[in-house]
């Protein structure tokens, strides 16, 4: 037995020991899925697999960036092993070397180094200099890089000078104990010669070898996975040839006795491998809090600052501030101030004061509304104090975690806020967050169908044909799902696609940019993370929202909703003709708001237009607002898989008891009718039956919500018992309300997040009660946006009884706009319309008046003839001549002739001028339609409707009438159709049919899906056959349950001049 | 100047399984020297299986590349002059 002691940079020993004759070895290059296309393992194998082998340790060395360094870090250290953070980083040159991080100080070296490279280069093609090398050497140990680093690359086109030269400069930067000539026996061309002159040099320079496997797969099976992944990397197919693609499977995670049968002549190479992993200590220190820093502009501390906004804020909140309030204050002070985040919350306030200068419409989200201190600066809407919420349920001692406020703004207003931030703190404090665009089912079937050789046109429609779900799903999707099952396409063709799509399923891509999030901190970024620039040239980090809190990163998400872009758009419609409309201060009360939600009548209004929200207001009738944060916290995949929706609505009805397994939960569940329905009533459960502490309560809620800590589960279940035995509670009642509180809490909404959106939800709930025609308009200039498409919410307002006006180019403005109760169409819903265009408009309209004829648009305008046709064809100028065929004709001489006054028509013989005849009434509102995407005069089912009434289908206002439970048979168009999980864990379709006199929701059960569901997904209309649906206590008549399905067939219906065009039609 | 052959042949392999002599029209051939070896994947997405190439300089003082399939068939694959 032998052993070998290093000793790394910081004073320290590692021992690593050697059975006998064996050798073990440390992959020091290897690549992770983070190598974009490039890395065909995954980490948590990578890792396992190293340890099942006996390594000691791995190295990742992923090409210019470290975005893998959290999850690799925590991989390793689940087996055991100790994780090296290095990266394969690309020069100038192009060429390649691999740099391993010996301390966070090599780390934050090499954070910059990367940095460098990607922000002095075009974006994506990051290469840095030896230079910047030579200022950041210190703690990082070189490998001379693969056949793309320099040294090899000389020696292969026999310039030993030159790479005699190279290796002395590395070794001049590194030193001789931190520079390592790379070997590698992968099975290439001319492989066994540079091996032995890489040897020869390293021994003419007087430095190590080291010899690595340039790892992309696990296993030599693997291969196949790479190369396909290569081919979708350099845009190329399998049957190409591309100098990217590896000649063979070699470059897998050899086994130690495997790199010793490859090395046999060069042990030292080997050894070489321990050594350097034993310098090599673990880059990133779990644990350690990077809080940002708020210069306060008074000189006081960032506590005291705090402290008096708070109070400045609880006084404006509450007027008097009431000895209840001050506690929870004081309390809340107390624990932000303890756990350091002072600073934090000035920033929120700061950036929030900003947005309010500058009228920006803001409402903050998310467990920050447990807090009152975020009430009182204005972060929230939510009186945390007022309902009763717990603040531990943001943020406790015991948990200590970063707190994460998360802000919506107005959509187009939010990036004004952003920069706002940026300037203020720096890029070298602030930066965006990344985002990895993955493999899903689709993204899959088109990248990687393309890679192998799939013609296009059937990449194109497996594509379409597949579900949106996980590409892990996608080889049941063909049995699962009929719109791909009977979809004619042959599954056995597409196995190897399949197959390696599954494999691939959740890889990252590309990096990408969290929209809205930041994070912020006190010492450089760099020091953190690797910084490179993304679209719109917004730095951001090289890591994602769930590593940020593993780094001890505070972040803040500032969050676009287009809901407060249309809100802020309905106050200053509505403000035209009641200018003291104040939306801030709507009561919370209001009888018709209450009466519209009830009675389902809610498309269009935030978080309660969608169908199964109807389907619940029809049956729990709310009528206050606490109904309304139920409401928004029953609908989601845990209430429903608990089966919490049913007894919540029987007992608010009284039609159930309302129970508790213990007096002590009434005062928790006592506004949920003893229903557990919130995270809070879990913590609150918690502390009240087992005597945890809130801050203990919350680690039970999220140990109950994450798989990873299922050890640390069991143990605290069984201090809940016994602590509740304690108590003086019986073992039978503590184990039933642990159960209770077990099966729900990993789905259990955040009370503060459903009382803030409810809030938002009820305000448009009102907006949509009394100003109808402002808030559609507001909406419809906001799209996309919200549940239904905009041509059902325009004939929602149409069924309302509001007018709608086609767009005009003497009326019409930038959004809708609501002229004497009508809905006016706006220029910017116009095709090929784009914002340039639209300023000129109303600018010349502005400077120069209206419009005198189309003549005089085209002069001063100026439209080129695809404009100027959609404009047309659009109505925009039927103010101005109706006749719109003349127009094109028009149109023609007027661009040619540069807006010639001259535009006599052709004449016969006599003089007398042809007439043009008009367009169809079908004719316009199939231009309208195809240039507007909405249909203006006439719904696309009133086209059909005679056809129809042939045979047998009724309209859906006919069918509402009908008896409940009774037979049924409409057609209309799909909308939104959509598969959510359920409790039985079996597919129900659900979607929303829309036909010119109303909506009607239709639930498709698993049987009826998969025999007739096929058209659902694929074709714009269908006629459905099923049954009136009724349910215990809903008086709701719009709903029924499908019996059958079949696709709308157009040929027999439409005008003849229509159909071929409506075939082609999707909403 | 080289000239592709691609015909299956006899060839004794070493222990590690480089080729120690191979038969080529009738001629038995010692390789003096290993030059090369590498390993290609095939088109494996068409079913082809994994094979090794060696460069071999043989006795008659020509270069050869011999290809081992993974089957085990031994192909000449090119003469280089």
């Amino acid at each position: 037995m032998s052993f070998t002691i290093t000793q790394p940079g910081n004073g320290g020993f590692t021992v690593w020991w050697i059975e006998g004759d064996s050798v073990s070895f440390v992959h020091l290059h290897v690549h992770t899925p983070f190598s974009f296309l490039d890395g065909a393992a995954r980490i948590r194998d990578l890792a396992e697999t190293a340890a099942s082998l006996g390594m000691p340790a791995l190295a990742m060395t992923d090409h210019d960036n470290l975005s893998a360094s959290v999850q690799f870090h925590q991989a390793c250290e689940s087996v055991g092993i100790r994780p090296i953070t290095g990266a394969e980083v690309t020069l100038e040159s192009g060429y390649h070397i691999t740099l391993l991080a010996q301390s966070p100080r090599g780390y934050a070296h090499l954070c910059r180094i990367i940095t460098h490279g990607h922000l002095s280069q075009e974006r994506l093609h990051p290469a840095t200099t030896v230079d910047t090398l030579e200022s950041y050497h210190a703690d990082l140990i070189a490998l001379s890089g693969c056949r793309k680093g320099l040294l090899a690359a000389h020696l292969r086109r026999r310039q030993w000078n030159e790479a005699l030269s190279w290796g002395r400069r590395l070794k001049g930067i590194f030193g001789p104990e931190r520079f390592f000539v790379e070997l590698q026996n992968v099975g290439l061309p001319g492989g066994r010669t540079l091996t032995t002159q890489l040897a020869e040099l390293a021994q003419t320079l007087g430095v190590r070898t080291v010899a690595t496997n340039d790892v992309h797969h696990l296993t030599r099976e693997d291969f196949p996975v790479h190369d396909v992944l290569t081919c979708a990397r350099t845009l190329t197919r399998l049957d190409d040839v591309h100098p990217e693609r590896r000649l063979n499977a070699q470059c897998f995670l050899r086994s130690p006795a495997e790199m010793t049968e490859c090395f046999f002549d060069c042990p030292d190479a080997l050894r070489a491998t321990l050594d350097i992993a034993a310098q090599c200590e673990p880059a990133l220190r779990p644990g350690e809090h990077h809080l940002p820093a708020f210069e306060t502009p008074t000189g006081e501390t960032a506590q005291a600052m705090l402290r008096r906004l708070v109070w400045e804020g609880a006084r404006r909140r509450y007027g008097m501030v009431t000895p209840v309030i001050r506690q929870r204050l004081e309390h809340e002070l107390g624990v932000i101030s303890q756990l350091g985040f002072d600073d934090y919350f000035l920033i929120v306030w700061d950036l929030l004061d900003y947005a309010d200068r500058r009228g920006i419409r803001h409402a903050g989200r998310g467990s920050a509304a447990d807090s009152a201190v975020a009430y009182c600066l204005g972060i929230t809407s939510v009186d945390a104090i007022q309902r009763g919420l717990l603040f531990e349920r943001f943020m406790s001692l015991e948990r200590a975690a970063m707190p994460d406020i998360d802000i919506d703004f107005e959509a187009e207003k939010r990036d004004d806020v952003m920069h706002y931030v940026l300037r203020k703190y720096g890029q070298e404090h602030v930066a965006g967050v990344a985002t990895y665009n993955t493999f899903r089912a689709r993204s899959a079937v088109r990248d990687l169908g393309k890679a192998m050789g799939l013609p296009p046109e059937e990449i194109d429609r497996l594509a379409r044909h597949m579900p949106y779900c996980s590409a892990e799903a996608i080889e049941e999707a063909f049995d699962r799902y009929p719109e791909l099952r009977d979809s004619g396409l042959p599954r056995e063709r597409y196995e190897q696609l399949l197959r390696i799509s599954r494999v691939l399923a959740g890889f990252p891509r590309h990096l990408s940019t969290h929209l809205g999030g930041l994070v912020i901190t006190r010492e450089p970024l760099l020091d953190l993370t690797p910084v490179q620039m993304a679209a719109k040239d917004i730095p951001v980090i090289q890591f994602d929202k769930d590593d940020i809190e593993d780094l001890g990163m505070v972040k803040l998400d500032l969050l676009c909703l287009r809901m407060l872009s249309a809100v802020e758009t309905s106050v200053r419609l509505i403000r035209q003709r009641e200018p003291e409309f104040d939306y801030d201060t709507l009561p919370l009360d209001d009888v018709e708001t209450y009466r519209r939600i009830a009675a389902s009548d809610t498309v269009g209004m935030f978080q309660l237009e969608s169908p199964a929200q109807k389907a619940l207001h029809a049956r729990l009738r709310p009528d206050r607002f606490e109904d309304l944060i139920a409401s928004v916290a029953l609908i989601r995949p845990g209430p429903i898989s608990a089966n919490m929706v049913d007894p919540y609505i029987a007992r608010r009805q009284g039609r159930e008891p309302v129970t508790y397994a213990h007096p002590a939960l009434e005062r928790i569940l006592g506004k949920t009718y003893g229903v557990v329905l919130f995270q809070e009533q879990v913590i609150e459960i918690a502390t009240a039956i087992g005597g945890f502490s809130p801050g203990e309560a919350d680690k039970l809620r999220r140990a109950m919500t994450r798989y990873r800590m299922a050890d640390e589960l069991v143990q605290m279940r069984h201090q809940f018992i016994e602590r509740a035995r304690a108590r003086g509670i019986g073992e039978d009642v503590a184990q039933s309300v642990y159960e209770c509180i077990g099966s729900y809490a990993g789905y259990g909404f955040c009370e503060a997040h459903a009382a803030a959106f409810a809030d938002t939800a009820y305000k448009t709930a009102y907006l949509l009660a009394h100003y109808p025609a402002e808030f559609y308009a507001a909406l419809m200039s906001h799209q996309p946006m919200g549940f239904y498409p905009p041509n059902t919410l325009l004939w929602e307002a149409k069924r309302r009884g509001i007018e709608v006006l086609g767009p005009d180019v003497n009326r019409s403005e930038l959004g809708f706009t609501v002229e004497g109760g009508a809905i006016r169409v706006s220029l910017s819903q116009i095709r090929g319309m784009g914002a340039i265009r639209r300023e000129q408009i109303l600018a010349e309209r502005q400077a120069h008046g209206p419009f005198r004829s189309f003549v005089d648009f085209c002069r001063r305008v100026r439209p080129d003839q695809d404009l100027g046709r959609d404009l047309i064809l659009s109505g925009a100028f039927d103010s101005l001549c109706p006749n719109r065929r003349r127009l094109l004709w028009e149109l023609g001489r007027v661009v040619r002739d540069g807006g010639s006054e001259r535009l006599d028509l052709p004449g016969d013989s006599t003089g007398r001028q042809h007439r043009v005849p008009e367009f169809t009434a079908d004719e316009k509102w199939w231009h309208e339609f195809q240039v507007l995407g909405l249909g203006l005069r006439r719904h696309p089912m009133e086209v059909l409707r005679r056809n129809l009434r042939g045979r047998g289908v009724a309209t859906i206002a006919e069918a509402t009438q009908w008896k409940r439970n009774g037979s049924v048979r409409v057609a209309g168009l799909a909308v939104r159709p959509h598969r959510p999980p359920t409790r039985s864990g079996r597919t129900v379709a659900f979607f929303t049919l829309e036909d010119e006199t109303g909506l009607m929701d239709v639930t498709v059960f698993e049987s009826v899906y998969q025999r007739y569901g096929k058209p659902l997904f694929t074709r714009p209309a269908v006629v459905v056959t099923g049954r009136k649906e009724g349910r215990n206590g809903s008086s709701r008549p719009d709903s029924m349950v499908a019996m059958s399905i079949q696709e709308l067939q157009f040929g027999g219906h439409a005008p003849a001049s229509m159909a071929p065009k409506w075939s082609s039609w999707v909403p | 100047m080289s000239k592709r052959i691609d015909r299956p042949i006899q060839v004794t392999p070493h222990s590690d399984g480089a080729p120690r002599v191979f038969t080529w029209r009738d001629r038995r051939m010692a390789v003096r020297d290993l030059l090369d070896a590498w390993e290609e994947a095939g088109c494996w997405w068409l079913g082809e299986a994994p094979r090794w190439a060696y460069r071999v300089l043989a006795g008659d003082g020509a270069v050869y590349e011999l290809h081992h399939h993974a089957a085990g068939e031994w192909r000449l694959y090119r003469v280089v002059d």
